[in-house]
C-alpha cells in the first residue's frame, strides 16, 4: 500500500490530472463566491462583448458576454457545477449498478451469469446516446434526471471488468479456503473478492467520470440535456454555435472547458491503473 | 545421422567466460547471472541446477539471445562450435545460429506453440528459415523427426493444430522442431517441470537417447537432482546468479564439496532410506540480487562461514584432477562433519508408530462409492462434454494415519479432495465425518474437524489482508471468542508454525513462498481440526523450502496428533511422509497398500509405471522405461473395460471387455492374482 | 459451426426485441405522446381523442403487440410528426449514415492500427508515449466540439470543404474524419496491447529461437493473434458509429438517420424512435454476430474445439 502511494506521488500523469480536478472542484465549490457575476442574469445592453483582450472587449467582463449579455466567465465558472455534480453522480450510479452486476454474475456463475450476460447483450445493443436523449428529454430535462438516465446506462464497463476479475479471483485458493472455513458467500465476496477488485472498480469510476461529463455534454449541445437558462458547458457551446464564425470564443472556451475536466480524469484513471497494475504497462 | 564427436582439437559445443546477466528494475538493478564460466565439450550432456532465482533461465536465455529487452548482457567470451557469438549481429545470429547450431525446448509445451498454426508449419518453418531446402525436404525431415520423438501416425499430425495434441505431446514435437536442423547444442530448459511423471520419465529418456544418437551437446536446466543425476554426464549448481560447483555427476552428487550443494542434498525426502527421519534444511533466504554482494552469496545460510566469507569472493577451489571445482574457502573434504549438516536428530520413531497402533482405528472420513462428473464446454463452438472426474471412489481415512493419494493429471484427485473437504456434493455416493452423513454436518463443525492446505503459496493467501488478519478470519467468521482472544490464538499459530510474531502485521506479498506455506498450515489449524487435506503442499516450492515444511507438517502431526490425506504426484515425498497409499487413475482407485508394502510389491501396473518413473538421485543409472503407453489419460474419453488397459504392457483381451473391482486385495486388475504374481518386480535400488 | 451460427441468430433475434421491449416500456412510461402531439396547452378532450385515434388507449402489452404485429408484416408504422409511413422515412435517411458509418470506420482503422502497431513495437520510447498522450487527449475531445472547430478551421478559415450538407462524398470527408477519430485513441490501445501481449507470450520466444526476427517475426507470428480481439472491436464500433452518428450528422446538418432521431425526440415521434432503436440494435447484434463467426473461422482453437 505504501508502495502504491509512492508510485502514484512520482505517476507525472496522475499528478497533473488530479491537481486539474482538484483545482476544477475548488471551482465548483467556490463559484459563488469567486464569480463576478450571477451567471443567469441578462444585461441585453452588453451583450456579445468579445474577451477583455480582445478590440471591444471590456475589462469587467473578463471573458465577454454571451448573446444574452451574461458574463461568460461566470457562466463558465457555474457550469463547473453542473459538469461535476453529473460526472461523479452518473459514475456513482453505474458503478452499483454494473459491480453489483458483475461481481454476482461472476461468483455463482451458472445461470445467474447467463442471465446477466443476456443484459449485458441487451445493454450493449441499445444505441445509448439516443436513448439517453429519448428518455431525459420526454421525461423532462433536470439534473436529477440527467444524471439517472447517464447512469442507469452506462454501468457495461463495469460490469465486463468486474465481473472477469471476479471469475478469475474465484478460482484461487484463498477462496476455496474460505470457502472451507465455512463463509457464506456474502461474506467471500466482500471480504475476498472485493477488496480484490477495489482498485480496478476506482480506475473505471475514475474514466467513466468523463464519459458522463462527455455524454451530458453532448445531451446538452443537441437542446436535449440541461435546458437554458442553466450554465452548462455543451449548453453554451450550443448557443454560441450561431455566432461562431464571428466570436469564435463562445464556441472554443466551454469546449476547451470540457476537454480539460475530462482529460484530468483520464489522465488520473490512466495513471491509477498504471500505479495499481504495472504489469499492464510493460 | 551420427556424428564424429571425437574429433581432437574440436572445439567446445560451447565455451562461456564471465558471463554477466543484468536486469534494469524500477528500483535497482537486479544481477540474475554473476560471472559465469564453464565449457561444454562436444557431444556431452551438462546439467544446470539451482533453485528458483538461481539464475539458470536466465543464463540459457542469455546463451540463445532471448532476453527481454530491459536485461543486459555482457560477457568476456561466448562461443559455440568455436565463432564468437558476441562479435556477430542479431541478424547474423537470427539466420546462422538460432534454430540452427544452437535449438532451445522450453519448459511450458502449453503456450510455446503458436496456435494459429498447423504442427507441420511450424516443423518445416524452422528448415525453410534458415534456406537451402525445399518444402518437400522439409516436410520429409519433420515426418522422419516426429516418428524418432515417439509420435504416431506422423503424417496426419502435420495438420493438425497444438491444443489437439496432450502436453507430452507437445513436448515432443518441441524437441521435433528443436531438432530440425541438426544443431550442435541443444538447450532444455526444464523440459518436464510441467508434465506428468510417467510421460517425465518418456521424455527423458527420449532426449538422453537423442542426444546420444545424433551426436549433440546437451544442457539441461532443471532444479531436480533425481533428474539431472541420470540424464547427464556433468554438472553445474547455480545459487544466486553464480556457479557455485561443477563436476562430474558422481563426483558432485556422491561428494559435494559446497556447503550449498551438501545443504541441498540433505534436503531431498527419500534420498536415505530411513523413514522417520527429519529433513535437512538450508536455514535464511537467498540474498537480494539487487546491487552488489560482497563476499560469498551463500555466507548468510552457511554454517561453516567465516570472517573472509563476508569480505571477499570466495576463490575457485578445485580437486587434485581440476575436473570438480568450487567456490568456496574451506578446503576438498571427503568426511562430512556434523556442523555442516542441518539434519535434525532422529525423530521419535515411537511418537510416529503411536498413534497408529492406540485401539482399534477408527475411520474419521469415509468414501463409499462417490461419484462426481461435470458438463464441460471448451469453446462456444464445441459440443458440450461430460467429464467424468471422480467415479466409485470408496476410501476410508482412518485415525493417525498419513495416507497418501498419488495420481497424475486426470485422475480426478483435486475433486476427490473437494468433495472430502465438503465444498462439492458428489453425483452418488455418501460421504460420512466420524460417521455422520458430511451433507448434514453444518459448516462450523465441519470446519474445525477438517480443513485444507493448499499447493500454490502464492494464491492461497489473500494478498490484501495481512497475516494476522487471515489467520483470525476462521475464528471471526465462526465467532469464536472475543477479538482479543482470537488475535491471540492466532499469534499461538504462528508461533506453532515458527513464524517470526513481527510479521503479524505483514503482507503476503512481503513475505516468502516458504513462510505463505507455514501462513496457510497456521490459518488451517487455528480452528483445531483433527484432519489436514493437503494438495501438493510442497510442489510449488523449491527443494531447500520444501524440507521445512515437510519437517513442519510431520512435527505437527505428532505434537497434535493430526491425521493427514496428502494428495501428490511426488512419489519421493509419499515415500518420506505417508503410512499408507492410494492410487488413482481416471477417476478411479486402482491400488491401495501401506507404504512400505506398496513400495516393495507394486501390485498394478500403474502403480509399477509410475514407481520406475520415481527418479532417484543415482548417478549413472539411466531413466528407466516407464513401460506404459504413451495414450494420456483423458477424463473425456474413458476406455472400456479397464481403464488403464490402453496403456497397460500386460494388458490382455479380456481388460477391453471386463470391469476390474477393487477386490479384498485392493488391486483393481483382472490379471492380479496374490498367490501366482505374473510379473517381477526389478527392487527399487537405494 | 452452422447450428451455432444458426443458435446466435435466433439470440440476436431475441436481443433486438428485447431490446424493443425495453425501449418502448421506457418510453411509454417516459412519455405522454398524445400531449407531445397536441401540444402543450391543448384541450383534454382533444388528447383523449388523439389518444384513441392513435389506439394510445389500449393496454401497453397490446400496443407492443400490435407493433409487432406489423413488424412481422412490414409495416412499420406511421411517424406522428412527419405523417409518413416510418418505412420510408427509414429508407430515405438510411443510406448517407451507412456511408458515414463505413468511411469512418476506414478511417479509423487506417489511423489506429499503424499507430497501434508502432507503438507496441517500440513501447515506452517517445513515439509510444507520443502515441498514448493523443490518445488520452482525443479521449477527452467532445466530438461536437471536434465537428464544430474543424468547420471554423478548414471550412470557413481555410476554405477547403464545404461547411455542411450531404451533397457530394467531399461533403463527407469533415463528419467522417471526426467520428472516425472518436474510436481511435480505443482501437489504438487495443491493438498496441494485444500486440504487446502476444509479443511477451512463450510461443513468440519460441519463434526468436528457431531464428524469427524483425519483420518476419511480427507478419508471420505475431500479427495474426494479435489482430483476432480487433476484429471483434471494429465491429462492435461500427454498429456504435449508425446509433452514435446523431451528434456529427447535426453538426454537419447531414440528413442521416442520427438527425431524423434527434427530430423524432424533439417532436415526440414515438413510433419512428421506436423502430430506429430496433433498427440499430438489430445492426449492432447482427453485426456481433458476424465478428464472432470470423473470429471462430480465424482461430484454430474455436474452430476445431
Amino acid at each position: 500500500m505504501q508502495v502504491m502511494r509512492r508510485r502514484m506521488r512520482s505517476h507525472k500523469g496522475f499528478l497533473i490530472g488530479a491537481g486539474i480536478l482538484l483545482v476544477l472542484i475548488l471551482i465548483a465549490a467556490l463559484a459563488p463566491w469567486i464569480a463576478p457575476y450571477d451567471p443567469l442574469e441578462t444585461k441585453l445592453v452588453a451583450r456579445l462583448l468579445p474577451p477583455a483582450w480582445e478590440q471591444g472587449g471590456r475589462w469587467e467582463y473578463l471573458l465577454g458576454t454571451d448573446h444574452l449579455g451574461r458574463d461568460y466567465l461566470s457562466r463558465l465558472l457555474y457550469g463547473s457545477r453542473i459538469s461535476l455534480a453529473i460526472g461523479f453522480g452518473a459514475a456513482s450510479l453505474g458503478c452499483l449498478i454494473g459491480v453489483t452486476l458483475g461481481v454476482c454474475a461472476g461468483y455463482f456463475g451458472g445461470r445467474i451469469d447467463q442471465a446477466v450476460n443476456y443484459i449485458l447483450t441487451c445493454q450493449l445493443a441499445l444505441p445509448g446516446l439516443l436513448l439517453t436523449m429519448a428518455l431525459v428529454f420526454l421525461i423532462g430535462p433536470s439534473l436529477l434526471v440527467v444524471v439517472c438516465v447517464i447512469g442507469g446506462l452506462h454501468w457495461t464497463y463495469y460490469l465486463v471488468v468486474t465481473r472477469s476479475a471476479t471469475m478469475q479471483i474465484r478460482r484461487l485458493d484463498y477462496v476455496t479456503a474460505a470457502q472451507a472455513i465455512g463463509s457464506t458467500p456474502l461474506q467471500i465476496i466482500l471480504y475476498e473478492v472485493l477488496p480484490n477488485v477495489r482498485n480496478q472498480i476506482i480506475v473505471i469510476f475514475t474514466l467513466e467520470v468523463g464519459i458522463a461529463i462527455l455524454a451530458e455534454a453532448a445531451l446538452s449541445f443537441l437542446g436535449v440535456g440541461i435546458q437554458p437558462p442553466t450554465p452548462s458547458w455543451g449548453l453554451m457551446i450550443a448557443e454560441g454555435k450561431t455566432a461562431m464564425f464571428y466570436r469564435p470564443w463562445l464556441v472554443v472556451l466551454p469546449g476547451l472547458a470540457i476537454f480539460l475536466l475530462v482529460i484530468a480524469t483520464n489522465l488520473m484513471g490512466d495513471g491509477l491503473r498504471d500505479v495499481t497494475a504495472p504489469e499492464g504497462r510493460n | 545421422m551420427s556424428r564424429e564427436n571425437q574429433a581432437v582439437g574440436a572445439p567446445p559445443a560451447l565455451r562461456v567466460e564471465g558471463l554477466h546477466v543484468d536486469i534494469a528494475l524500477p528500483h535497482g538493478t537486479l544481477h540474475a547471472v554473476r560471472n559465469l564460466s564453464f565449457s561444454l565439450p562436444r557431444g556431452e550432456a551438462l546439467g544446470i541446477v539451482g533453485e528458483s532465482g538461481s539464475g539458470k533461465s536466465m543464463t540459457a536465455l542469455a546463451l540463445m539471445g532471448l532476453l527481454p529487452p530491459n536485461a543486459n548482457r555482457r560477457a568476456g567470451a561466448m562461443q559455440v562450435g568455436g565463432r564468437d557469438l558476441l562479435a556477430m549481429s542479431d541478424k547474423q545470429i537470427a539466420q546462422d545460429i538460432a534454430g540452427r547450431r544452437m535449438a532451445m525446448v522450453f519448459q511450458e509445451p502449453m503456450n510455446s506453440l503458436n496456435p494459429v498454426y498447423t504442427i507441420g508449419r511450424q516443423l518445416t518453418e524452422t528448415m525453410l528459415l534458415h534456406g537451402g531446402t525445399s518444402q518437400a525436404a522439409a516436410t520429409e525431415r519433420a515426418i522422419y523427426l516426429l516418428d524418432k520423438v515417439g509420435i504416431p501416425d506422423a503424417h496426419s499430425r502435420l495438420h493438425q493444430y497444438p491444443h489437439q495434441l496432450s502436453g507430452g505431446q507437445r513436448q515432443r514435437v518441441m524437441i521435433a522442431m528443436a531438432l530440425m536442423n541438426e544443431p550442435d547444442l541443444i538447450i532444455a530448459d526444464e523440459p518436464t517441470t510441467a508434465l506428468d511423471v510417467t510421460v517425465q520419465a518418456q521424455i527423458l529418456r527420449l532426449l538422453s537417447d537423442l542426444q546420444r544418437e545424433f551426436g549433440m551437446a546437451m544442457i539441461l536446466i532443471t532444479h531436480d537432482l533425481g533428474i539431472v543425476s541420470r540424464t547427464v554426464d556433468r554438472i553445474a549448481v547455480m545459487y544466486a546468479g553464480e556457479l557455485v560447483e561443477t563436476g562430474s555427476v558422481q563426483d558432485v552428487l556422491r561428494g559435494p564439496q559446497h556447503p550449498y550443494t551438501r545443504g541441498l542434498l540433505d534436503c531431498v525426502p527419500g534420498a536415505k532410506r530411513e523413514t522417520g527421519r527429519r529433513l535437512g534444511s538450508i536455514p535464511g533466504l537467498v540474498p537480494s540480487l539487487i546491487g552488489e554482494i560482497r563476499g560469498c552469496a551463500f555466507a548468510n545460510r552457511c554454517s561453516r562461514a567465516g570472517e573472509a566469507c563476508y569480505t571477499a569472493p570466495p576463490p575457485l577451489n578445485a580437486t587434485d584432477d581440476g575436473t570438480h571445482a568450487y567456490r568456496c574457502v574451506l578446503p576438498a573434504s571427503w568426511s562430512r562433519s556434523s556442523a555442516d549438516m542441518h539434519l535434525g536428530e532422529l525423530r521419535e520413531a515411537a511418537a510416529v508408530q503411536q498413534s497408529t497402533t492406540e485401539q482399534k482405528p477408527q475411520a474419521v472420513l469415509s468414501a463409499r462409492e462417490v461419484s462426481c462428473s461435470f458438463v464441460v464446454q471448451h469453446s462456444v463452438f464445441a459440443k458440450p462434454r461430460r467429464l467424468h472426474a471422480v467415479d466409485g471412489v470408496s476410501l476410508e481415512l482412518m485415525r493417525g494415519e498419513v495416507l497418501a493419494l498419488v495420481g497424475e493429471s486426470g485422475c480426478g484427485k483435486t475433486t476427490l479432495a473437494k468433495i472430502l473437504l465438503g465444498l462439492l456434493t458428489a453425483d452418488r455416493g455418501q460421504m460420512l465425518l466420524d460417521g455422520r452423513d458430511l451433507a448434514g454436518v453444518p459448516a462450523l463443525e465441519r470446519t474445525r474437524r477438517i480443513q485444507p492446505v493448499f499447493q500454490d503459496p502464492y494464491s492461497s493467501l489473500n494478498p490484501r489482508k495481512t497475516i494476522g488478519e487471515t489467520v483470525m478470519r476462521p475464528l471471526e467468521i465462526h465467532r469464536i471468542g472475543t477479538r482479543a482472544q482470537q488475535q491471540r490464538r492466532a499469534e499461538e499459530m504462528l508461533d506453532l508454525v515458527q513464524m517470526p510474531l513481527r510479521l503479524f502485521h505483514s503482507y503476503p506479498g512481503q513475505i516468502s513462498g516458504g513462510q505463505r506455506q507455514r501462513v496457510a498450515i497456521a490459518r488451517a489449524l487455528v480452528t483445531e481440526p483433527a484432519v489436514l487435506i493437503c494438495d501438493e503442499p510442497t510442489s510449488a516450492l523449491d527443494v531447500s523450502v520444501q524440507s521445512q515444511i515437510l519437517n513442519l507438517l510431520s512435527d505437527l502431526r505428532d505434537q497434535l496428533g493430526l491425521t493427514y490425506l496428502i494428495i501428490t504426484h511426488d512419489l519421493s515425498v509419499v515415500e518420506h511422509m505417508a503410512t499408507r497409499v492410494a492410487v488413482m487413475y481416471l477417476g478411479q482407485i486402482v491400488e491401495i497398500s501401506d507404504k512400505d508394502a506398496l513400495f516393495a510389491a507394486r501390485r498394478h501396473p500403474y502403480t509399477r509405471a509410475l514407481l520406475r518413473s520415481l527418479l532417484k538421485m543415482l548417478p549413472g543409472v539411466p531413466v528407466p522405461d516407464p513401460s506404459v503407453g504413451s495414450g494420456f489419460p483423458n477424463p473425456l474419453e474413458i476406455p472400456a473395460g479397464c481403464r488403464f488397459h490402453p496403456r497397460c504392457p500386460e494388458a490382455e483381451q479380456r481388460c477391453g471387455r471386463e470391469l476390474p473391482e477393487l477386490g479384498p486385495d485392493q488391486v483393481r486388475c483382472l490379471l492380479y492374482d496374490a498367490r501366482n504374481p505374473r510379473w517381477t518386480n526389478d527392487p527399487i535400488p537405494a | 459451426m452452422l447450428r451455432y451460427a444458426l443458435k446466435r441468430l435466433v439470440l440476436a433475434l431475441l436481443v433486438a426485441l428485447s431490446v424493443s421491449v425495453a425501449t418502448f416500456a421506457l418510453l411509454s412510461f417516459a412519455t405522454d405522446p398524445a400531449r407531445a402531439i397536441a401540444g402543450e396547452d391543448a384541450d383534454p378532450l382533444v388528447i383523449e381523442q388523439i389518444r384513441e385515434r392513435y389506439g394510445l388507449d389500449r393496454p401497453l402489452p397490446v400496443q407492443y403487440g400490435a407493433w409487432i404485429g406489423g413488424l412481422v408484416r412490414g409495416d412499420l408504422g406511421e411517424s406522428y410528426h412527419w405523417k409518413r409511413p416510418v418505412s420510408e422515412l427509414i429508407a430515405t435517411h438510411a443510406p448517407v449514415t451507412i456511408k458515414l458509418a463505413l468511411m469512418s470506420i476506414f478511417v479509423t482503422i487506417v489511423i489506429a492500427l499503424p499507430l497501434g502497431i508502432i507503438a507496441a513495437l517500440r513501447p515506452n520510447t517517445l513515439i509510444d508515449r507520443a502515441a498514448l498522450s493523443t490518445a488520452v487527449a482525443a479521449q477527452a475531445i467532445p466530438s461536437f466540439w471536434l465537428g464544430l472547430i474543424f468547420i471554423i478551421l478548414f471550412a470557413v478559415k481555410l476554405r477547403l470543404f464545404p461547411v455542411s450538407g450531404d451533397g457530394t462524398t467531399w461533403h463527407f470527408v469533415l463528419p467522417c474524419i471526426v467520428l472516425g477519430a472518436s474510436s481511435v485513441p480505443a482501437v489504438m490501445r487495443l491493438t498496441r496491447t494485444g500486440l504487446l501481449e502476444v509479443l511477451g507470450s512463450d510461443y513468440i520466444r519460441t519463434a526468436r529461437s528457431k531464428g524469427f526476427r524483425g519483420l518476419r517475426l511480427l507478419l508471420r507470428h505475431a500479427l495474426r493473434n494479435a489482430m483476432l480481439p480487433v476484429v471483434s472491436v471494429l465491429a462492435i464500433q461500427l454498429g456504435h458509429k449508425l446509433g452514435g452518428s446523431v451528434i456529427v450528422e447535426s453538426v454537419f446538418a447531414i440528413n442521416g438517420l442520427g438527425r431524423l432521431a434527434l427530430q423524432s425526440i424533439l417532436g415526440g415521434d414515438i413510433p419512428t424512435l421506436q423502430m430506429l432503436v430496433f433498427v440499430f440494435a438489430l445492426t449492432f447484434v447482427l453485426l456481433t454476430l458476424l465478428s464472432d463467426l470470423l473470429n471462430g473461422w480465424l482461430d484454430p482453437r474455436l474452430r476445431l474445439g
